[in-house]
């Protein structure tokens, strides 16, 4: 069954848009679209997580899933608005998702709601403002340090 | 409850292991690494012990952060190609193929087969040398120095015969889009094909020494077990996946770069000693990956097809069509992928790296809790993690 096809029959309210590539769902229902992957298309593993910038109003989580045989990745996506970008967690169902989502928040500003830890994990913790965001201003000075281009 | 730096230290009661025995003594907090050793680089565990035992050990990553991502964003399609070297230096081509495979697949750019070919021939190449830096560093941490020497010796041939054709020694920028730069010479191939008749005669060399060894095998037989289920919930990848006895190799399951063309086999674990995903069946899974990279490499040289190497609609201000795509490729650590997103414009819109060692080492803190900090060791040696990938 593809992931189009499960999740249309599954959770038909949830569902916004649907190609051969990617599915994408309301952010509220990604824990259930996730758990139907799973169970209905053999989605074992939670490759990645990625955030993408939308500006002015769009940001984007996109989760590849791998199913082992035969193997594919299966794409889920999900869109929240810029001003409040929140998102339920995974990471209680996929370990994978605990760290990739708090690369998310570091990097994109992106917030999963109920995450177990929910730190920066490669930046420092006083850092201000999220690297991949289209809009970010380079800082000028970082602890006495300055950083100039 | 101790803090430090977000970590909660005292997340770990939930699961108390069995203690070796009866009596405790006061729990300690410490740092192991950025600069231990053993950390392969920089990465800083934080220990919560009771006396030899971890009760909890907290990896905190990110000392080697450069953004990668933000870099190949802000600079074109040709420029950005360098910096993902720099993510995994032992396996420098894997990561260059991992970009590189996603961008061509958005942006439909064909590949030249004798190119697709030299690609194979300098990856696996580039895993063999890795996997005997990784084997010869495991057996360092376990106390073993003289096979690591050994090893070394055939690395440094190999980095010899990829130094000749791509002109770098650990960092190459060989693998462009669309291609590769530069081709072979005939009497390059029959230099490579020495190098895997030498690599494969000191197979048996490396078993003895430190394979079969009988302190080895104390050391790592049943020692911190990884098994299908942790590895698959925790997305790892690679040597450590195949070894917990789950047959996946991108390999063969989802070929790229001609890999159809190629007969190898996968190997899985359980191997012939220890138990399905303990610290020595990963070792011994990248000796045995190491004879199915050589058969490729011989047989990638034979086949090797006549042509160019490089696309030329591929020129210096190439820019990818709008689009997507999601392609990940074999390293040596791992699984590296790229979801490539492309707005037409002149850089990446979004360029985002998997890591396989960022995953590979999240489930540290899970599979540590109640090893001894010797088998601690041999877990993150067996793990074989490169921090600069890690932190990207």
């Amino acid at each position: 069954m593809t992931p189009a096809e499960a999740l249309r029959s599954a959770l038909p309210d949830a569902v916004e848009e649907a190609t051969d590539a990617f599915v994408r769902v309301k952010a509220e229902k990604v824990v259930e679209a996730a758990r139907v992957l799973r169970e209905k298309c053999g989605a074992e593993m939670l490759h990645q997580i990625s955030g993408v910038d939308r500006p002015p109003d769009k940001m984007e989580v996109v989760y590849h899933f791998a199913r082992l045989k035969p193997a594919a990745f299966l794409c889920l996506k999900v869109s929240v608005p810029r001003s409040n970008p929140v998102v339920p967690t995974l990471a209680n169902e996929w370990a994978s998702a605990n760290w990739g989502e708090r690369e998310t928040w570091d990097l994109l500003g992106i917030r999963f709601s109920g995450h177990p830890h929910p730190y920066r994990i490669l930046l420092p913790e006083d850092w201000e403002g999220h690297p991949l965001r289209k809009d970010y201003a380079y800082p000028v000075e970082y602890h006495g340090v300055d950083c100039v281009e | 409850m101790t803090t430090i730096q977000g970590v909660r230290l005292d997340e770990g009661e939930r699961a108390a292991p069995t203690l070796p025995r009866d009596i405790l003594t006061e729990e300690l907090v410490f740092n192991m690494g950025p600069q231990h050793p053993s950390t392969h680089g920089v990465l800083r565990v934080v220990l919560r012990t009771d006396g030899e035992v971890v009760r909890e050990a907290q990896p905190l990553i990110g000392n080697l952060h450069r953004c990668c991502e933000k870099i190949l964003e802000s600079l074109t399609y040709v420029q950005g190609l360098p910096y993902v070297d720099r993510m995994d230096y032992l396996g420098a081509l894997n990561m260059e193929m991992g970009l590189v495979l996603s961008v061509e697949k958005a942006a439909a750019v064909e590949v030249p087969k004798r190119a697709q070919y030299l690609r194979v021939i300098l990856c696996e190449i580039n895993r063999v040398i890795s996997h005997l830096f990784a084997a010869g560093q495991f057996g360092l941490d376990m106390g073993a120095f003289t096979p690591f020497l050994y090893m070394f010796r055939e690395r440094e041939e190999g980095l010899t015969l990829l130094n000749e054709v791509t002109g770098g020694r650990l960092l190459y920028h060989y693998i462009r889009y669309g291609g590769v730069t530069r081709d072979v010479s005939d009497d390059w191939k029959r230099k490579c094909i020495a190098w895997c008749d030498q690599v494969a005669a000191h197979m048996d060399e490396y078993n003895n020494l430190l394979t079969y060894n009988h302190i080895f095998l104390n050391r790592t037989v049943g020692v911190a077990i990884i098994d299908r289920e942790t590895a698959l919930r925790y997305g790892a990848t690679g040597p450590i996946l195949r070894a917990a006895g789950v047959p996946r190799d991108l390999r063969k399951d989802m070929p790229y770069s001609c890999y159809e063309d190629f007969d190898f086999k996968v190997p899985v674990g359980p191997h012939d000693k220890g138990v399905v995903g303990d610290s020595w069946n990963r070792h011994r899974q990248r000796l045995l990956e190491i004879e199915e990279s050589l058969k490729i490499i011989r047989q990638a040289i034979t086949k090797l097809p006549a042509g160019d190497v490089s696309n030329p609609k591929v020129t210096r201000g190439w820019k990818a069509p709008e689009g997507e795509a999601y392609v990940a490729s074999e390293a040596p650590r791992g699984e590296i992928s790229c979801y490539f997103v492309s707005d037409g414009g002149k850089a990446p819109y979004r360029a985002r790296m998997r890591g396989p060692s960022f995953y590979n080492i999240s489930l540290l803190s899970e599979t540590s809790r109640g090893l001894l900090i010797g088998d601690l060791i041999a877990l993150m040696g067996s793990i074989d993690i490169t921090l600069g990938e890690c932190d990207r």
